[in-house]
């Protein structure tokens, strides 16, 4: 009897104590389930997470940004004290950390980059993403890999179908208004032209990060820059994807329309691909000799430095050694380095 | 002891029965109520107003995913004339198709007003406008300019005159080579985005980062107090006050866009709903209370007043004496009735009581100072001493022997040591000497006889009741007659009734006497002079309704008085 006393006295201590265990509790946004960069980015952050005793919650947003700002808004009235959010609309972040200022939590950004004027002034506001810039820089030193500059000038590059000097170029883009999409889109031919290079921009076509879209752009560029009976015609001779989904996609509707065939060599190929995030199905593809590269979006790199910075956070101790940006490099990968 | 006991003024009211039944009763309602009342604010609260500030906020959510759609079909069209001019070389060479493209847009969405293409140093490539509105040739100093150079990923959105925005963006042609900055010119955020009903003062706004009003539903400016509401929301769902009235205030970001969205809708229906339920479950039960008190107050007080009724005629009784008392009346509750009735029949009883010993008192005072008179009647002792000189003188010193034995016995029952109750056999002796000194004294002018059965001898009587009677009987029945007179004296029972007659052969008495005789035994200021009255009252008193006695009388043939005494009946102990 006594024992049962004092068990119920206890109920509410014991309440207390796992309200206290919420001090190390993180949560997790993400802005949709099926892309498939922002699963291996999430599974290696959890893992980063695992060897320590936080829990974590995990949301997703189904992109939809007030379905986001409903579960931010949740997590902050529960007062977990760290808030990993992959926006759905980058230009919500400013309201999110006003917000979240009010009750002083620490909030990294991943993947989808804020303004930067919105992280000014700001204590516990950070952002870990990919190198965009960088990234279209590398998928333009993967193209030069197979455009050697020397053999394109004196037409002699196998990859320059119709020999005329001339890399013809498609691009996939991703997400309107996203900044990788912009970025990669510019770079990748932008430094082509920059280290001498004769582009032809064919056509850019917009795949939203998915396959499906990637399967339509796809589409539409070999619809209109693609005629396999003319080889002297300026057919398109690579296409940069913004992300391997999209690729994946493209090289999809390349298979059923038999332009990329699944019994020849890569540099048989009348089309290159080059991708971005170096996901498992990407990885896949270039095995499979369907893509010649991909810019790995270091997704173990970013998951690292979210994990260092996310502790400090949580333990309280000092930010000031960490760049409010941070933008992790991505590396080249071909079927060469896999 | 008295003061002690009893409580006055106004402790007194605290500690009535009507007090504390209504007090505690209404304790219990009232908490009942509160109780009552609290739950009923949950259930109510919670299924009632708690329902409808999510269906308040569902329609938020459907007005901000509206407003989400609209932004983004002006972003839309910007993504399309950027994918139009990616591929175009050169747009003043390409107008003719433009003009055909942008013609078709502002066809489809009639809220654009205008569309323009500039160049880096601001110069216009093209313009087209639905309005008679002048559209700026050169632009490098407007603030949309710059800031859409500034993020040349962004479609940057901008306040213009009154409820126009404008939404500016860099977009490329010439296959990304070159640069141009779109403006897309919104007549107006649509307020017939979504036909709602926002109540009185119910609004919507939309504002930038910096709380400066874009477009407002009603009004010209944001209000401080408005202002103020909308930094501490931020964003989600709050109720607020403002201006007299409740308002849910839903506040969102609007897709791609740094702009935000405040809905207010008037919740004064709802609270004042809820306010109106609180003050009607309020009055009710304040009325139950009231009403419960009013029916206590009576209950209460139809069993204080018969108690209280009670109470004083107590007091009236205890001040006053018994001869104050009247009987209180039956009424109330059965308990209360019950009550009254014991209480009165127990005043009678004790009435009786009292007149009874207060009778008995005088009666035995009387008696006693009868007795004292006949014992010391000087003529009776004279003439008894007498005799024995007499008797004496004439050598009969037997007789005289027995008279003053005779006298000694006689005087020695009467005092018996000042006790009233004595045997029967005592009482026979008494009468016996009695008897004996006047035989002598009289000459042998009447004889006796005496007849009690041994086993009646031991019955207890009260003395002085036989001597009274035989001394009537003598003085009034045998003296001056002719003739041997006789005297009996006889004991019997019937049943549990003891009779001792006193038979004398006397005159007898006129029938007229006899009534006077028991007249005056009921008439408490009659006196008939013998001591028959006295008798009766005392064997009343002593033994009941029972006891009585009977005057049978025959002119001329004799007297005969019989007491009927119901020995097992005796009321008064021996003091």
């Amino acid at each position: 009897m006594k024992n049962k006393w004092l068990a119920f006295s206890l109920l509410p201590l014991l309440a207390l104590s796992s309200c206290g265990s919420l001090s190390s509790t993180f949560d997790l946004f993400l802005y949709d389930e099926s892309d498939t960069f922002i699963k291996s980015l999430k599974e290696n952050i959890l893992a980063q997470f695992a060897g320590d005793s936080y829990s974590s919650n995990l949301y997703y947003a189904a992109r939809s940004q007030s379905t986001q700002n409903e579960q931010i808004l949740s997590s902050i009235s529960r007062g977990d004290p760290l808030l990993i959010v992959n926006l759905v609309d980058r230009l919500a972040a400013s309201a999110i950390i006003e917000k979240a200022a009010t009750s002083n939590r620490g909030l990294i950004f991943i993947n989808r980059e804020p303004l930067k004027e919105d992280l000014a002034n700001q204590s516990k506001c950070f952002y870990v993403g990919s190198d965009a810039e960088g990234a279209g820089k590398l998928q333009a030193n993967l193209a030069e890999q197979l455009f050697p500059l020397a053999d394109l000038k004196a037409k002699k590059c196998a990859y320059d179908r119709n020999g005329d000097g001339v890399i013809q170029v498609a691009v996939i883009r991703g997400e309107e208004g996203h900044q990788d999409t912009e970025l990669r889109t510019k770079w990748c031919t932008q430094k082509l032209r920059d280290d001498g290079y004769d582009v032809s921009i064919l056509t850019a076509e917009a795949g939203n990060w998915t396959p499906d879209g990637g399967y339509s752009a796809m589409k539409a560029i070999a619809e209109n820059y693609y005629a396999a009976a003319d080889a002297s015609k300026a057919n398109v001779e690579l296409v940069f994807s913004n992300n391997d989904d999209m690729a994946s996609g493209a090289i999809k509707y390349l298979q059923e329309a038999s332009i990329l065939k699944s019994d020849v060599a890569l540099d048989q190929q009348p089309i290159q691909l080059i991708g971005v995030d170096g996901t498992a199905t990407g990885r896949d593809l270039i095995q499979k000799g369907l893509m010649y590269g991909t810019v790995l979006n270091d997704a173990a790199t970013q998951a690292k430095d979210i994990y260092t910075l996310g502790k400090a956070i949580l333990s309280g101790a000092s930010l000031t050694n960490f760049q409010q940006f941070d933008y992790v490099a991505g590396k080249i990968l071909t079927k060469s380095n896999l | 002891m008295e003061s002690a006991q009893r409580t006055t003024g106004k402790n007194k009211f605290f500690h009535s029965i009507g007090f504390r039944l209504s007090a505690s009763i209404g304790a219990v309602v009232a908490t009942f109520s509160a109780a009552l009342i609290i739950a009923a604010y949950l259930v109510f609260n919670n299924y009632t107003v708690s329902s409808a500030r999510r269906q308040y906020q569902e329609t938020a959510n459907t007005v901000s995913a509206n407003y989400d759609n609209y932004f983004s079909s002006v972003i839309s069209v910007s993504n399309c004339i950027a994918s139009l001019t990616y591929n175009l070389s050169d747009l003043t060479a390409s107008k003719d198709s433009l003009v055909n493209e942008f013609d078709s847009i502002m066809a489809v969405k009639s809220d654009i007003t205008g569309l323009a293409l500039y160049q880096y140093d601001g110069k216009a490539y093209y313009l087209h406008d639905s309005t008679s509105r002048n559209v700026p040739t050169n632009v490098t100093g407007a603030s949309w300019y710059q800031a859409a150079l500034v993020n040349p990923t962004l479609n940057v959105f901008s306040r213009g005159a009154e409820n126009v925005f404008m939404m500016s963006k860099v977009i490329t042609f010439n296959k990304g080579e070159d640069s141009t900055v779109l403006l897309v010119t919104v007549s107006s955020v649509a307020t017939s985005i979504y036909q709602l009903d926002l109540g009185t003062n119910g609004k919507i706004i939309i504002y930038d980062k910096d709380y400066h009003a874009v477009y407002l539903s009603s009004g010209t400016a944001l209000e401080d107090a408005e202002t103020t509401l909308l930094k501490q929301g931020v964003i989600g769902f709050s109720q607020v006050s403002f201006g007299g009235h409740n308002f849910i205030l839903s506040q969102f970001t609007i897709s791609n866009t740094t702009w935000r969205l405040a809905i207010f809708q008037n919740f004064d229906a709802v609270t004042q709903t809820l306010q109106r339920f609180i003050v009607t479950t309020i009055l009710l039960i304040v009325g139950m209370i009231v009403a419960s008190i009013l029916v206590l107050f009576l209950v209460s007080r139809s069993v204080t007043k018969p108690i209280s009724a009670l109470r004083s005629s107590m007091e009236k009784v205890e001040e006053q004496g018994y001869q104050s008392y009247e009987p209180v009346p039956l009424t109330g509750s059965i308990e209360t009735k019950d009550l009254a009735r014991n209480y009165n029949e127990m005043i009678l009883r004790i009435k009786t009581l009292n007149e009874d010993i207060l009778a008995e008192q005088n009666a035995q005072r009387l008696a006693e100072l009868h007795a004292l008179q006949n014992q010391i009647n000087p003529h009776f002792l004279y003439n008894t001493l007498d005799s024995i000189v007499f008797l004496i003188d004439d050598g009969q010193n037997k007789e005289a022997s027995e008279m003053v034995v005779a006298l000694s016995r006689f005087f020695r029952i009467s005092i018996s040591k000042g006790h009233n109750i004595i045997s029967l056999s005592d009482e026979i002796e008494h009468v016996r000497n009695y008897l004996l000194i006047q035989k002598i004294r009289y000459k042998d002018s009447f004889e006796y006889s005496i007849d009690v059965p041994e086993d009646l001898l031991g019955l207890q009587v009260i003395k002085l009741i036989l001597q009274p009677i035989v001394e009537n009987a003598i003085q009034h029945g045998l003296l001056n007659r002719e003739g041997v007179g006789k005297i009996a004296i006889k004991g019997q029972m019937e049943g549990d009734m003891l009779l001792l007659s006193v038979h004398d052969n006397g005159y007898g008495i006129m029938p007229y006497k006899v009534q006077d005789i028991y007249a005056s035994f009921v008439d408490k200021n009659a006196y008939n002079g013998v001591g028959l009255k006295n008798v009766y009252q005392r064997l009343k008193i002593y033994f009941g309704d029972k006891a009585d006695v009977r005057i049978d009388s025959e002119l001329d043939e004799g007297t005969t008085v019989t007491l009927k005494i119901p020995v097992k009946e005796r009321k008064i102990n021996e003091e």
